[in-house]
């Protein structure tokens, strides 16, 4: 379970093991925003399917809440997912695309 | 006969002109003053030409068009017929978009030439071409050189990051030129089914064709098409997921350099996304692909931004963050929608130019981007200090600059298509975008430096100075009196807007 | 990310991923099979036979030339990026620099080591190619092949005495030659469209074989007449000229030397700034 404070901690350990010295306020306040941020991000996007039906997107609120109090924080992965490595981006290339296919010629 | 010709004048000096400066400033090579005075005369050339220029089509290499019912030849562009030639069309939003292109290139050649070493001409020849190739997809009305305008934008995209010769900017290049092997065949796969089904590669022809026959089963192949057509979306304006590899590109080149590419890629998004809403609006899920896209690479751009320690990746990653603020109109396809989203792409285009040429006048203090150390540059460039100020409020939406104004036109057209989350995410958006942007601005400028050595410090040239506060100047302009910009774009969004229905 | 991070769950994924496009692309292509419609290309081949009797120099060149000319920009963007990536025009701020720009050394390749058998058989080879390069791009609008084809040709053969005499072959193409014969070639492909700009406003109208009649007859017979052709048909003699095809394909031919040369050039010998004489192993 997670409360702002220990968010907070485990945010501060994950920067501490990269930084050291005087950058290292300046960039918690950054991660602090964009954890904060993607976890709002992440329940806008999970309400977000109500267009389709709205049982869904509460189905898919609660479930997206329950994930951020046992997965948080979601900035380290989000930084790691979002690396400019080839493969990893290629990979995702991948999904995105056969998620348009699938959803343009199956979704009607 | 219709008002346009079909053999207007100014079509063809856009892309004819940057092609011929790229090819004479790569042959003189190293002699800098004729480099300086050959691209800023045809920089400011090719403004007057955007600037005067009347509206209509050009036919290149003068063939006719066929009328179907008579049988018989025309040369005019009003009447219904299949294009025999290649149909490039200029009207009012081609000439907002290529008239901003234009200024922001006379600022980022005036500042290159000025600003770098000897044995300029090929950087300079690239960042023509790349005017160039931005120039044919804001204007063409043709599949096939539409894909041979978004593969020499991707080649000479890397000819512009590798310029500067850093290891950072090879791996960069390298990386982003392997994807455009990806993305280049998957436009021409995308072409090709799109001319395996209707014959025509003119975009008009080809959506009459579509319109006047019944598909039946054959409309999957416009499904297919459509998804490969959104994968080079994708790679030309670096939506998620190509997000890491396009920031990645626009921190490595020179920031005045990074000034062309994005306006380059944000005018790419908006006249790509243009023709697929034209081709494929009508599909159910298309627009909500779109968005959907459109809303992630918002969201990751921006709380990637927020996580970086750089000024210039800083600014890398909310290029990345507000194409997809522009896309989100397009992507909603409405009229204000579309009005929202091109606006929005112009205004961007202007403010993140103030900020990279403020970015750019960082080098000349020493260079040190990153926000690790505390410079206190506020008290060496007063002046400095309050561009950059403005260029933020500008990018954050704060009125009464120009970035306020698109905003507020993306949010009223998500919250009349009935969206109001995407609304919420365009606030989150400009509310971050300052965030980031100020807790470098804070390190850099504000807070008095850690260390006592002193900043080195050369002469910022004078058309930096230039460039910067006329660029200032017109997003408060264009902040103050929208309609300046929002009159042209108008016609166009009504032309091509659909309904959005839930 | 690791390569075999791919081999757990996400490859099973990206597997799973792929299939979908797999099938999506599969399906659409049966669709197409048999029910292509040939649109526009039907009247392009009734037109055809009015400027060149090499129907696809008539496409390539004329209805579509301008396409072509962008094509030919690609492959030139493509020369100049290259020999930038070697270090060839690498920018620095003049105040201040990073890092010394990333330089590609020469490759290390050793002629002797070659058989003597080669090496005669070089030569000719080399001569022959050329021969056969200018054949191509002379028949360009009468028979297959073109400027594309010719500058490849030759640039083969310069790949060729390359490898088996080096730097000092017997093409001696220099890198001033070869930035200056690509400049000669684009540039001179994009001003074949000026004489039909000016005169009937439309950009690279083909002024000599005018079949719209929008040009002046003096202007359609200097462009035309050099390249007058009379064709000896079952069905009669016909006349007919190419106009500037024939021109725009020695354009080509230059660009495509001047770029896969340089391409060449540069991964083989590698780029410094000093003039070609003083370099290593020059004269």
């Amino acid at each position: 379970m997670v409360s702002v404070e220990t968010l907070f901690d485990k945010v501060k350990k994950w920067i501490s093991s990269f930084v050291v010295g005087r950058g290292y306020t300046n960039m918690m306040t950054g991660y602090m925003t964009g954890e904060l941020q993607s976890l709002v991000f992440a329940l806008i996007l999970a309400s977000f399917f109500r267009i389709f039906s709205i049982p869904l997107g509460m189905i898919l609120l609660v479930a997206v809440i329950a994930g951020i109090f046992y997965f948080a924080p979601i900035i380290t992965t989000l930084e790691k997912e979002n690396s400019n490595d080839l493969n990893r981006v290629l990979f995702w290339v991948v999904i995105y695309f056969a998620v348009i296919i699938a959803v343009t010629l199956w979704g009607r | 006969m219709s008002a346009y010709p079909s053999n207007l004048w100014s079509i063809p000096l856009l892309v004819v002109i940057p092609i011929l400066v790229a090819v004479v400033v790569n042959l003189i090579y190293n002699r800098a003053r004729l480099i300086k005075v050959i691209s800023l005369a045809s920089a400011i050339c090719l403004a007057l030409i955007t600037l005067f220029s009347s509206y209509g089509y050009h036919w290149f290499t003068g063939q006719p068009a066929l009328r179907p019912e008579t049988l018989t030849f025309t040369f005019d562009p009003g009447l219904p017929a299949w294009r025999l030639a290649l149909e490039f069309y200029f009207g009012p939003l081609q000439q907002a978009m290529i008239f901003i292109m234009s200024l922001i290139l006379i600022f980022v050649v005036a500042v290159a030439t000025s600003g770098l070493t000897k044995r300029q001409g090929p950087y300079m020849g690239m960042i023509f071409l790349l005017y160039a190739s931005a120039a044919i997809i804001i204007m063409v009305n043709d599949f096939y050189h539409l894909w041979i305008a978004v593969e020499i934008g991707s080649l000479v995209v890397a000819g512009v990051v590798v310029g500067s010769g850093t290891s950072v900017s090879h791996k960069a290049a390298l990386k982003y030129t392997f994807f455009s092997a990806l993305s280049g065949a998957g436009l021409a796969i995308a072409l090709a089914l799109i001319l395996g089904l209707t014959g025509y590669p003119n975009i008009s022809d080809a959506i009459m064709y579509i319109q006047s026959v019944n598909l039946g089963e054959m409309s999957i192949i416009l499904y297919v098409a459509f998804g490969f057509f959104v994968l080079s979306w994708i790679y030309a304006g670096g939506l998620a997921p190509i997000h890491p590899l396009k920031s990645e590109v626009y921190g490595a080149s020179f920031p005045h350099g990074t000034a062309m590419l994005q306006t380059q890629s944000k005018l790419m998004l908006v006249a790509i996304g243009i023709v697929m809403l034209r081709v494929f609006g009508n599909l159910p899920f298309v627009r909500e692909v779109m968005l959907a896209i459109s809303v992630i690479t918002m969201m990751l751009g921006v709380v990637m931004a927020l996580i970086q320690t750089d000024f210039r990746w800083i600014l890398a990653y909310l290029i990345v963050s507000h194409s997809g603020l522009v896309t989100v109109g397009i992507s909603l396809g409405t009229t204000e929608g579309l009005v929202g989203g091109i606006f929005q792409a112009i205004n961007d285009v202007i403010y993140m130019t103030v900020l990279l040429l403020c970015c750019e006048a960082l080098y000349y203090f020493g260079g040190k981007t990153s926000t690790r150390h505390s410079l206190g540059l506020a008290k060496k460039a007063p002046w400095l200090g309050v561009a950059i100020i403005l260029g933020t409020m500008a990018a954050s939406g704060i009125p009464p600059f120009n970035g306020f104004q698109s905003e507020i036109i993306l949010i009223q057209a998500s919250l009349k298509a009935g969206l109001p989350e995407v609304a919420a995410v365009i606030l989150m958006v400009s509310v971050t975008t300052f965030i980031a942007l100020f807790r470098a601005i804070y390190r850099l400028f504000l807070k008095p430096p850690e260390t006592s050595e002193p900043i080195v410090e050369a002469k910022v040239p004078m058309v930096l100075h230039v460039g910067l506060w006329v660029l200032v100047a017109i997003t408060l302009i264009i902040g103050i009196y929208p309609n300046i910009v929002v009159s042209f774009i108008t016609p166009v969004a009504e032309a091509v807007s659909l309904p959005w229905y839930l | 990310m690791d390569p075999s991070e791919l081999r757990g769950k996400r490859g099973v994924i990206a597997v799973i991923a792929l299939l979908i496009i797999g099938v999506g692309l599969m399906s659409s292509l049966e669709r197409l099979a048999g029910n292509v419609s040939p649109g526009i290309s039907r009247i392009y081949n009734i037109l055809a036979y009015l400027v060149a009797p090499n129907n696809i120099a008539t496409w390539v060149y004329d209805w579509r030339g301008f396409d072509t000319l962008i094509e030919t920009a690609v492959i030139y963007v493509g020369a100049v990026v290259s020999a930038l990536a070697i270090g060839r025009g690498v920018v620095q701020m003049k105040h201040y620099s990073e890092e010394a720009p990333v330089t590609s050394p020469p490759l290390e390749y050793r002629t002797e080591s070659l058989t003597v058998i080669l090496k005669l058989f070089g030569l000719p080879a080399a001569i022959l190619l050329l021969s056969y390069g200018i054949m191509v791009v002379t028949a360009s609008s009468t028979s297959g092949g073109g400027g594309f084809q010719c500058g490849v040709i030759m640039t083969s053969a310069y790949l060729l005495a390359a490898i088996f005499y080096g730097k000092e072959n017997p093409i001696r193409f220099g890198k001033r030659f070869l930035i200056g014969i690509g400049a000669v070639g684009l540039g001179g492909y994009t001003l074949l469209g000026l004489p039909g700009f000016l005169t009937s406003g439309y950009w690279q109208y083909n002024v000599g074989a005018d079949i719209w009649n929008l040009v002046s007859p003096t202007l359609h017979s200097i462009f035309g007449d050099p390249f007058r052709l009379t064709l000896y048909l079952q069905e009669g003699v016909f006349y007919s000229t190419p106009g500037i095809i024939p021109l725009i394909n020695i354009a080509e031919a230059f660009n495509v030397i001047g770029a896969i040369g340089l391409i060449y050039f540069a991964f083989l010998y590698g780029w410094s700034e000093q003039p070609e004489d003083q370099e290593k192993g020059g004269k």
